[in-house]
C-alpha cells in the first residue's frame, strides 16, 4: 500500500466513523493511529461520551469482527481467555474460546475487575495469544484491545496494574462536548439515529481485516532517522530523571511511540517521521506510563503536565534555536 | 548720519559688482513646477489676482500667466505662499480699496473707499500690523517626524540589545544543555561549535552560502533555513525555542497564511532533506534560498523605508510645500532659485531666531513670520554685530529703538523707481509691484534713507534702507517682489537680484522657522501631545500593575529540596478532604488532643475523664458539662479510629453507646461537618487552657 493509498484510506476511516461519532475528531484521530500502529487504546472518561458507540462504529467501519466484555467485579480470568470445559459427549476437556478471541475487543469499564481478572489479558495484548492448561493460542490478526475505564476517583474502581498498562499503546482523554455538538448529537437522533444500526446511520465498511494488517506493515517502510530515535529515547529518558515521576517510562513506551510517530508519518503522507510527529504523540504515550511522586500528586501535579514539562526541556533535532 | 553715509557708500561699492539677471527670471520661471506660467486651466486666486493689471500681453517670462488673469479668480483667495497673506484685490474698474499683505480669510477690502488707478484714492486708513497666519499642521508634523525618528533609534537600538542579550543567553543556555560526550577530546571543538547559535539573518545567509561553496549543503540548506526563522522571530511573528518543531512555527503563522504557505513549503523541502531520504543538493539549495531570500528581505525593506521616512519626514514636508504653496505665484521658490543661479547661498531657516550662525550674511523675514518678541531682540542684537536684515512686510510691535518705519495700506502707484541715493544701481530697472502697501518714516527712529519709491504717489516710500550698530536694514512695504509671480513683471528680478547679492549667505525666514524641536521632549510638547503620552504611560504602568509583564524568559522556580511543615499539613488536610475522611481526621487529632490535655494538667487518674473534665474547667473557665461532653466524644472518636489505642475495656464498655452514635466507620458517616466542628472545639479548649496557664 503506497502512501497516498494509505493517507486516503485513513481519511476515509475517520470520515466514516465521524458521522456517528461527532465532535470527537482527536480520539477518532488517536485510536485510529494506534490501531494502525498495532497498539491498544485505553480510553478515559465518564460513562455516557460514546466511547462504546466508537468501538462498534470502528468494527464496523474496519469490517472487523468485535466482540464487547463488560468487566465487572465478579468477572474471572477464564470469562476473558476461556477455558477448558469437560465435554461429556467427547468425554474430554474441550477450549471454549472466551470473547478474547476477536479482532476487535472493547473491555468496556476495564477498571472495575480485579487485577487478577485485568492481568489476564496481559499475553493476549503483548503476544497476541492465549495460553491455557498449557497450551498457547493465537490470537485472530489485527488483535486489538480498546479498553475504557472511568476516572480512578470513581466509585468501586481499582487501579489498572503497571503491568497492565504499560501495554495499552496510548491513553486517551474523553471529554465532555461542546454544546453545539452536543446539540448536533440531539439533531441525530430526532432524525431517527438509531445507534443500534450503524449501517442505517449511512456508516459504510472501508477496509477489511486483511488491508488493516496490509496497511500495518506497511509502516515498516517508513524511514526513522536516527535523531528522530534520539528524540524519542531523550523523551522517554526524561521521564525517568523528572522531579515530579516517582517511576518512568519503560522501553516499551519508546517502541510504542515510534510505531505510531510511523503511522501518523504516512497517514500525513510522508514516508519519514519528523520530530513533531514525536512530540504531538507523546502525550498520549506516555501519559498513562509514569507515575508521580505522591507530593507531586498532592500538588496537583498531573502526568500531562509532566510530559509538557519534558516535551520543553527536550532539544528537538536540527532546531534553529 | 555719518554712519548712515558710510553704510550707503558700502551698499553701492557691493551693488558695483552686480550683474544684470537678463532673462535669468524667465530661466527659472520655464521650470513646469511653475504651473501658473504653464498650465492652460490655472486660475490665480483673488490675491494673484492683483498682479494682473501689471502682466504684459504677451509675457515672455510666463507664457501662461496673461491667459490665467482672462480667467475669474478662485473663490476665497487661499493664500498658499510663504509672501504674506490674502488680500482683495479684485481688479475692478473703480480699483477700490487695497490689498492687505499677510492678511488671513476673504480678504475684504479695508476701506471700501473708492480709489486706486485714477489717482483718486481714499485717504490712508489708520495703521495696523499685518495679521498673522498660524499655521500649525506643519509644525506638528515635524514634531512627529521627531518623535517618529527618536523612537525608531530607541526601539532599535533597544532591539540591538536585546538580541546580543539574547544571543550571549542563548549561548549560555545552549551551554549548559549540552550533553556530555562520549569522547571528550574529540567532541570538544564540536561543542563548542554547536554551543553557538548563530541568530543573526545576514551571517546565517552568507554561513549558507559558504557552506554550499564548499559543497556542504546539508549545513547550507540549515543555515538558510535557520535564517528564515530567524527573520520571522524577530518580526515577532514567531517564538524561536529548542523544544518547538516546525509543525509549531507553521501553527504560529496561522494568522499569516500567506507566510505559513511559504515556510510550509520550505519546511516540506527541508524535513525531506533533515529527516527523509533526499540528499541535499545545490539545486535544492538554490530552490530554498530564492525562497527565504524574500522572506529575509520583506522586513529589511520595510525598515529601509521607515528609516527614509523618518529621515525625509521633514524633507518630505519641505518637497511638498516646495512643490505646492512654494511653486505658487505667492511663493518664493523661483526668486531663491534665481538667488541661488549667481552662487548666493540660500536657504529656509528652520532653526529658531534665538541664535544666530555666523556665516550668515542676510536674514529676510518674508510676511508669514512668525516672530516673538525674542526673536526680535536677537536679531537686533544679531544686526547690531553687522548682519543684514530684510523686513519683507513684517515689523516688530512697540519697539522704540528700531520702530523706524510702519505700513500704510493706501498706496495705489505701482511702479517702483530707486530713490536717488541708490539711482546708480536700481534706476532704469522696470520694477512693479500692485498697489498697496508703503512705508512711513517714524519721527525719531532709526536713520533710514529710501531705497525704493512709488513713482507719483503722495506716499512713495516702498523699501528704506537704514543702519542699527555695524548691521543693516532693508525695509519692504511688503514682499511681493520677493514672489514667484514678480519675476514675470517687469526687471523685478534684476531688482531683486541687485539689492541682495553680495552680502553673504541668505536666509529666509517664514512660517516654518522654528517649527523643528530640538529635542524628543520638544517634540511631543510642540506637537501637544504630551498630555497623551503622559496618559498612555499612566496606562502602561496601570495595565503592568494589573497584569505585570515577564520580562525575561519564564523559568520554573528552583526545586526546592525540602518542604515546610505546614504545607505537609496543607497536603495531608486537602488529602483527607479529597477522600472525604474527616471521621479518620478527627480520631486522629481526638487522640493527639486528648494526650495533649492530659499533659497539661497534673497527674491523676489519666483514664478518668471525670476527673480530666473538673480540673479543665478549673483551669479553662469552661462548664464541666461542656467539657465532659466534648472529651467523651474526643475518646469515642479516638477509640472508634482505625489505629485505635489500647484502653481499658471497661472504658470502651462505657464509651460504647457514643462510639455507635459516632458511626465512624459507617460509610456514610465519613465525612460529616461536625467532625470539622469537634475537631475546632477540641482545639478552643487546648488553646484556652495555654492561655490560662500563661496568664497565670
Amino acid at each position: 500500500m503506497n502512501l497516498e493509498s494509505y493517507r486516503h484510506t485513513f481519511e476515509r476511516i475517520h470520515q466514516e466513523t465521524s458521522k456517528v461519532l461527532l465532535g470527537q475528531g482527536d480520539i477518532i484521530e488517536h485510536t485510529l493511529l494506534a490501531l494502525l500502529a498495532g497498539g491498544h487504546v485505553l480510553i478515559e472518561g465518564v460513562p455516557g461520551l460514546g466511547k462504546t458507540l466508537l468501538v462498534r462504529a470502528l468494527s464496523h467501519v474496519l469490517g472487523v469482527e468485535h466482540k464487547r466484555l463488560q468487566f465487572t467485579p465478579d468477572l474471572m480470568p477464564s470469562d476473558v481467555t476461556g477455558g477448558n470445559v469437560f465435554n461429556q459427549r467427547e468425554d474430554a476437556f474441550v477450549f471454549v474460546p472466551g470473547p478474547v478471541f476477536t479482532q476487535l475487543l472493547l473491555a468496556d469499564e476495564i477498571n472495575r475487575a480485579p487485577a487478577k481478572t485485568q492481568s489476564a489479558l496481559l499475553e493476549a495484548m503483548q503476544d497476541l495469544s492465549v495460553s491455557a492448561d498449557g497450551v498457547t493460542r493465537a490470537l485472530p490478526r489485527p488483535f486489538v484491545v480498546i479498553a475504557t475505564q472511568n476516572p480512578i476517583e470513581s466509585q468501586g474502581t481499582y487501579p489498572l496494574p503497571e503491568a497492565q498498562i504499560d501495554r495499552f499503546l496510548m491513553k486517551v482523554h474523553v471529554n465532555h462536548p461542546a454544546q453545539a455538538v452536543e446539540k448536533s448529537i440531539l439533531h441525530a437522533y430526532t432524525r431517527g439515529f438509531d445507534p443500534n444500526d450503524l449501517p442505517g446511520a449511512g456508516l459504510e465498511q472501508v477496509v477489511g481485516g486483511d488491508q488493516i494488517v496490509a496497511m500495518l506493515e506497511g509502516l515498516e517502510a517508513i524511514r526513522v532517522d536516527e535523531d528522530i530515535m534520539t528524540y524519542i529515547t531523550d523523551i522517554v529518558g526524561q521521564t525517568r530523571s523528572h522531579r515530579s515521576v516517582y517511576l518512568g517510562a519503560s522501553p516499551r513506551a519508546s517502541i510504542g511511540l515510534l510505531k505510531v510517530s510511523r503511522a501518523l508519518a504516512a497517514r500525513n503522507g510522508r514516508d519519514f517521521v519528523v520530530p513533531d510527529d514525536v512530540k504531538s504523540l507523546a502525550p498520549a504515550v506516555l501519559r498513562h506510563r509514569i507515575l508521580l511522586h505522591p507530593d507531586a500528586e498532592i500538588e496537583g501535579v498531573t502526568t500531562d503536565d509532566c510530559v509538557h514539562d519534558i516535551l520543553l526541556g527536550v532539544r528537538v533535532p536540527h532546531t534553529a534555536a | 548720519m555719518t554712519s548712515t553715509l558710510l553704510v550707503y557708500a558700502a551698499v553701492l561699492a557691493m551693488l558695483q559688482g552686480a550683474a544684470p539677471a537678463g532673462s535669468e527670471a524667465a530661466e527659472v520661471l520655464e521650470d513646469d513646477r511653475y504651473r501658473f506660467c504653464h498650465d492652460d486651466d490655472y486660475r490665480l486666486d483673488r490675491w494673484e489676482h492683483q498682479w494682473c493689471d501689471l502682466v504684459g500681453e504677451p509675457n515672455e517670462a510666463c507664457p501662461g500667466l496673461p491667459a490665467a488673469c482672462q480667467r475669474p479668480p478662485r473663490e476665497g483667495g487661499q493664500l498658499d505662499g510663504p509672501g504674506g497673506g490674502e488680500g482683495d484685490c479684485d481688479g475692478s474698474g473703480k480699483g477700490e480699496g487695497s490689498a492687505k499683505p499677510g492678511g488671513a480669510g476673504q480678504g475684504e477690502t479695508d476701506t471700501g473707499e473708492p480709489g486706486g488707478k485714477d489717482g483718486k484714492r481714499a485717504a490712508p486708513p489708520p495703521r495696523e500690523p499685518p495679521p498673522r497666519r498660524t499655521v500649525t499642521i506643519p509644525t506638528a508634523m515635524s514634531g512627529m517626524a521627531q518623535v517618529v525618528f527618536f523612537v525608531l533609534i530607541a526601539a532599535g537600538l533597544a532591539l540591538l540589545i536585546g538580541v546580543l542579550l539574547k544571543g550571549r543567553l542563548t549561548g549560555r543556555d545552549d551551554l549548559e544543555d549540552a550533553e556530555p560526550l562520549v569522547d571528550e577530546s574529540e567532541a570538544e571543538p564540536a561543542r563548542e561549535e554547536a554551543s553557538i547559535v548563530e541568530t543573526d539573518v545576514q551571517r546565517l545567509l552568507k554561513r549558507a552560502r559558504q557552506a554550499a561553496a564548499r559543497g556542504d549543503f546539508d549545513q547550507a540548506i540549515a543555515d538558510v533555513y535557520a535564517a528564515a526563522l530567524r527573520r520571522l522571530e524577530g518580526d515577532g511573528l514567531l517564538d524561536l525555542h529548542s523544544s518547538h518543531t516546525n509543525a509549531d512555527h507553521l501553527r504560529a503563522l496561522r494568522d499569516h497564511p500567506e507566510l505559513a504557505a511559504t515556510l510550509r513549503a520550505i519546511v516540506g523541502d527541508v524535513e525531506q532533506v533533515q529527516f527523509g531520504a533526499t540528499r541535499a543538493s545545490a539545486s535544492l539549495f538554490e530552490s530554498l534560498l530564492a525562497r527565504v531570500l524574500p522572506l529575509t528581505a520583506r522586513p529589511l525593506v520595510a525598515l529601509v523605508l521607515a528609516v527614509l521616512a523618518t529621515w525625509l519626514t521633514p524633507g518630505l514636508a519641505w518637497a511638498g510645500d516646495m512643490a505646492g504653496s512654494f511653486s505658487s505665484p505667492a511663493g518664493s521658490r523661483a526668486v531663491v532659485e534665481l538667488l541661488r543661479r549667481h552662487d548666493i547661498d540660500v536657504s529656509y531657516r528652520l532653526d529658531e531666531l534665538d541664535s544666530m550662525e555666523e556665516d550668515v550674511g542676510v536674514i529676510v523675514l518674508l510676511s508669514d513670520a512668525e516672530l516673538e518678541d525674542s526673536h526680535w531682540q536677537a536679531a537686533r542684537q544679531w544686526v547690531r554685530t553687522g548682519g543684514v536684515l530684510v523686513l519683507a512686510g513684517v515689523f516688530p510691535d512697540d519697539d522704540d529703538d528700531w520702530a523706524i518705519v510702519n505700513v500704510a495700506t493706501s498706496s495705489t502707484a505701482t511702479r517702483l523707481s530707486g530713490a536717488w541715493q541708490f539711482e546708480d544701481r536700481l534706476a532704469g530697472l522696470d520694477i512693479q509691484v500692485p498697489p498697496g502697501a508703503a512705508l512711513r518714516v517714524e519721527p525719531g527712529g532709526l536713520e533710514a534713507l529710501p531705497m525704493l519709491v512709488r513713482d507719483g504717489d503722495d506716499e512713495p516710500l516702498y523699501a528704506l534702507h537704514g543702519s542699527l550698530g555695524r548691521g543693516e536694514i532693508i525695509a519692504l512695504a511688503d514682499d511681493h517682489l520677493l514672489t514667484n509671480i514678480a519675476l514675470a513683471v517687469g526687471y523685478n528680478g534684476e531688482a531683486i537680484l541687485r539689492i541682495l547679492k553680495g552680502r553673504g549667505s541668505i536666509q529666509l525666514v517664514t512660517s516654518w522657522t522654528g517649527a523643528g524641536a530640538s529635542s524628543p521632549f520638544e517634540a511631543v510638547h510642540r506637537a501637544r501631545l504630551t498630555p497623551f503620552i503622559a496618559q498612555l504611560l499612566l496606562l502602561l504602568a496601570l495595565l503592568f500593575l494589573w497584569k505585570g509583564v515577564a520580562f525575561g524568559k519564564l523559568r520554573d522556580p528552583l526545586d526546592t529540596t525540602r518542604r515546610r511543615f505546614a504545607d505537609h499539613v496543607r497536603a495531608v488536610g486537602l488529602q483527607y478532604t479529597r477522600a472525604r475522611a474527616s471521621a479518620h481526621a478527627l480520631s486522629a487529632y481526638a487522640r493527639w488532643a486528648l494526650e495533649r490535655l492530659r499533659e497539661r494538667v497534673p497527674r491523676g487518674r489519666q483514664s478518668d475523664l471525670d476527673e480530666l473534665a473538673d480540673k479543665l474547667a478549673v483551669r479553662t473557665g469552661w462548664t464541666i458539662d461542656e467539657i465532659t461532653s466534648l472529651l467523651r466524644y474526643a475518646q469515642a472518636a479516638s477509640d472508634a479510629g482505625p489505629a485505635t489505642s489500647h484502653r481499658p475495656s471497661s472504658l470502651r464498655a462505657g464509651l460504647e453507646p457514643t462510639a455507635q452514635a459516632l458511626s465512624l466507620n459507617d460509610a456514610d458517616q465519613r465525612h460529616l461537618p461536625m467532625h470539622v466542628e469537634q475537631m475546632q472545639r477540641l482545639a478552643q479548649l487546648i488553646a484556652a487552657l495555654g492561655r490560662r496557664r500563661e496568664s497565670s
